[in-house]
């Protein structure tokens, strides 16, 4: 196998250079992408005939002028690029009359992520705004500014005035199953960003606090979406971006998710459809069309920003993958590829979905978990409670729900708490890890707004369950 | 990109290098890349370096071209050379 590091010798660069030329034009070719190079013209045209292509699919027969809501966080590839390529194809020239804007109305949507790192009070954070306002003000498309802490605001649950949230504690001491969350509802009364922060204090490892700020951050742009009557969110997410999420959501034990969370077009949250116009390109092309452009980047850190490689695994996937790509540029390509392959589960109505992620996840995964799962050495006590675990299941999480009662001990809870049995039948593999490294945490009202419905459905399912009938009477 | 941030957010900067670093070569990219971290780097050099070259997810330009196709490490840099890095590894 031969060795990276072989220094090229001089007559092999000279050949490289004179054989090459644009695959379009023929011209000097001066950018290389994968094993193809083109010139600056070939490249742009190529670039945003992709875009192109992909928008298409959009269009329908009967498309009338929709509603559209992008997705900008502000950082230096995918979505400063995409929201010049929107109002490319948005445009309708005067000479073309009877050509119709796919959409008649975009939002932009730019959510602040500076509570997480307490940096309200600082310059930078204003400067930083209001370059993204001025990035939307140039296209004329309307600017909403949000905060992270909004979703704790019950304006982003849906029936809009849903105050309460949702303290989930976690007996690390016990460590016997992980039926020992403790959840309760209550109301709180502190500011919306002294619960973020106590949310992300709360959990220990960066692996997980990104996965909670990706899914706040998702939850907030699909209800806003939803708020302003937006039939789409595109979001920027190119190809690099999405095989490093391809590769860290199979890591993470996402992988029922996973067709949903990295396809070009997401409808499984029925009124907005997801869609990621910039997945065929790789962050290289990005910025090299930005550079072109002449765009300036707004510098918007992330919680792992400046951290080494093993920080979280979004990071070292992150790490893994352009480094890989480097010598073997097929990589990307190749690993998007495969993953598009997979279809996505056909049932998903809302009984399925777990609560954090609102992803959907499949039944009877958490017996599949408890029977891999080696918590403590076989006893003949372990064993008793796994066989009779329909009807022991109930006696024990009952006995936990009034020990439960003492689990919060500051004041600001009032009497009316309704205490949550099972809470992580409503969770999917994954958050269920990610609820292993939590001491005590208050998830926001959409969170809890949905346990409170699914736990009555499941009451009320318990009552009448012997009136059912059963399929082969 | 967001390279700037390593270099206490100077964005550009005309420098003067000398044009015989090592001799008898003339300067390449990878004697730039080098005097770069010695002189200019304000932080966490491995941000930016690895190893002799960039760290994977730097593109460099050399006036607009990508430096792949100029030889990488080997290009030797003439007067007035346009480089730039551009970090692709945030947002989206």
């Amino acid at each position: 196998m031969c060795s990276i590091e072989d220094v090229p010798n001089e007559v092999d660069v000279k050949i490289k250079s004179i054989t090459k030329k644009c695959i379009k034009c023929k011209s000097t070719p001066t950018i290389l992408i994968r094993h193809s190079t083109y010139c600056k013209q070939c490249f742009q045209h190529a670039f945003v005939g992709k875009f192109r292509k992909n928008m298409d699919k959009l269009r329908s027969v009967n498309s009338k002028g929709e509603k559209v809501m992008v997705g900008f966080s502000g950082g230096p590839s995918s979505s400063r690029a995409m929201l010049q390529l929107l109002s490319d194809y948005n445009e309708v020239l005067p000479n073309e009359i009877s050509k119709k804007p796919l959409f008649s109305e975009v939002l932009v949507c730019h959510i602040d992520e500076s509570s997480i790192f307490g940096l309200d009070d600082s310059d930078d954070h204003d400067v930083i705004l209001s370059q993204v306002e001025q990035v939307a003000q140039n296209y004329n498309y309307s600017f909403i500014g949000l905060q992270i802490d909004d979703i704790y605001s019950p304006d982003y649950t849906s029936n809009g005035s849903y105050n309460k949230v949702l303290e989930v504690t976690f007996d690390k001491s016990k460590q016997q199953d992980i039926d020992e969350l403790h959840a309760k509802i209550c109301q709180q009364e502190t500011s919306t960003k002294k619960k973020l922060q106590s949310l992300l204090d709360g959990v220990s490892k960066f692996t997980a606090k990104e996965d909670l700020a990706w899914h706040l951050k998702q939850c907030l742009l699909i209800n806003t979406a939803r708020k302003n009557g937006c039939t789409k969110l595109l979001l920027g997410d190119c190809s690099t971006r999405l095989s490093i999420k391809i590769i860290s959501l199979t890591s993470k034990g996402r992988g029922f998710s996973l067709p949903l969370e990295t396809s070009g077009l997401n409808s499984s949250f029925g009124d907005v459809t997801i869609v990621r116009p910039m997945k065929d390109m790789l962050s290289k092309e990005i910025g090299i069309y930005n550079k072109f452009q002449g765009f300036e980047a707004t510098i918007i850190s992330s919680l792992t920003s400046m951290m080494p490689p093993k920080s979280s695994i979004d990071r070292l996937t992150e790490e893994f993958i352009v480094k890989l790509e480097r010598d073997f540029p097929s990589t990307v390509s190749t690993i998007s590829r495969t993953a598009a392959k997979l279809t996505p589960p056909e049932f998903i109505d809302s009984d399925n979905r777990c609560i954090i992620c609102l992803m959907p996840y499949q039944k009877d995964d958490k017996i599949w978990q408890s029977r891999i799962t080696v918590m403590t050495t076989p006893s003949s006590s372990t064993i008793v409670k796994i066989q009779n675990s329909t009807s022991e299941n109930s006696i024990i999480n009952s006995s936990t729900c009034s020990g439960a009662a003492t689990c919060c001990s500051s004041d600001c809870c009032t009497s009316k708490d309704l205490n949550i049995c099972s809470l992580t039948d409503f969770l999917c593999y994954a958050c269920r890890i990610n609820m292993r490294d939590i001491n005590s945490i208050t998830l926001p009202p959409y969170v809890s707004e949905d346990v409170q419905k699914r736990s009555g459905r499941e009451n009320l399912k318990k009552s009448i369950e012997e009136y059912f009938l059963n399929d082969d009477d | 990109g967001g390279v700037e941030l390593l270099f206490n957010n100077v964005r550009q900067k005309i420098i003067e290098i000398p044009s015989r670093i090592n001799l008898p070569k003339p300067t390449t990219m990878e004697d730039l890349i080098l005097w770069i971290k010695d002189n200019l780097l304000q932080e966490r050099s491995e941000l930016f370096v690895s190893g002799n070259t960039v760290r994977p997810g730097i593109l460099v330009l050399i006036n607009d071209t990508d430096w792949e196709l100029e030889g990488e490490l080997e290009y030797e840099i003439k007067d007035n050379d346009d480089i730039v890095f551009i970090s692709t590894l945030h947002g989206g």
